[in-house]
């Protein structure tokens, strides 16, 4: 038997529960949503490690943000990011992308490995439905030379 | 699903394919050849959807995102509705931490300007 189904019913099982970032995050306590600013200022500082999981290509487009790593996500990015932190699962880490849809899949799966410091910056470079980002911050990014 | 299995068996009519990313995602990667859009993000999403569909609950509609996530949860509240046979791309557009996903597998990509 199939429960009727209407369509506010639907919106607010799939749209509310699914579509709203903040409730999505809110199921993972151990991720931290941080502004592209803050996320910059913390990176200079050295007090959490930034990563930028997008593409090669999209990083020699934009360059890099001032501060973060690039480590595309793909099935290596495991190992690279385990060789860069020697394997500290307690270092905060920050992630972006461009929009924030990439950097969110990378914090709730590292959150499932046992990560403990785990940050989501929000809006990636271009913006998105989680904050406007970093470009339109204002903040640096630093040409790629696609080494 | 993965996006090469995607791929094929949308050429052969077998699916449709709907990227439900949102339009800034469209614009920065493009869109998959063949692909409809519907956001996730829009309020109508679901009227587009039988829209799409023609209110065919049974027809076989795959869904793609960026990594997979989003789609997974979308296949998840779908099924049980009568949406019995929806498909999860599961690597998406972007790939992840075990597949490449749709762009990197070299499968064919549009620009889309909205």
């Amino acid at each position: 038997m199939t429960a009727p189904i209407s369509r506010r019913g639907l919106m607010a099982g799939a749209a509310a529960l699914m579509l709203t970032p903040a409730f999505a995050l809110a199921k993972e306590p151990a991720i931290t949503v941080m502004d592209p600013e803050q996320a910059h200022d913390k990176a200079k500082k050295g007090e959490v490690l930034l990563i930028d999981v997008r593409t090669p290509d999209e990083w020699k487009e934009t360059g890099i943000p001032d501060g973060a790593h690039p480590i595309e996500l793909a099935p290596s990015f495991l190992a690279k990011l385990t060789k860069l932190t020697g394997g500290d699962k307690t270092r905060p880490v920050a992630f972006m992308c461009a929009t924030g849809a990439r950097s969110e899949y990378v914090a709730r799966e590292l959150v499932k490995r046992g990560w403990t410091h785990v940050i989501d910056v929000a809006g990636g470079v271009f913006g998105g439905p989680k904050g406007k980002g970093w470009k339109a911050e204002g903040l640096p990014l630093i040409p790629y030379d696609g080494k | 699903m993965t996006a090469r299995e995607a791929h094929e068996a949308l050429g052969k009519g077998e699916i449709v394919l709907v990227d439900v990313r949102t339009p800034m995602e469209w614009r920065k990667s493009g869109i998959a050849e063949g692909a409809e859009t519907i956001s996730l993000n829009d309020p109508n999403f679901l009227a587009r959807l039988e829209q799409l569909t023609g209110g065919d609950k049974g027809k076989k509609v795959a869904f793609i995102c960026a990594t997979g996530s989003r789609t997974a949860q979308l296949v998840r509240a779908l099924k049980g509705h009568g949406w019995d046979n929806i498909i999860d791309v599961t690597d998406g557009m972007m790939g992840n931490f075990s597949s490449p996903g749709w762009i990197r597998s070299g499968l064919p990509v549009k620009p889309w300007n909205g």
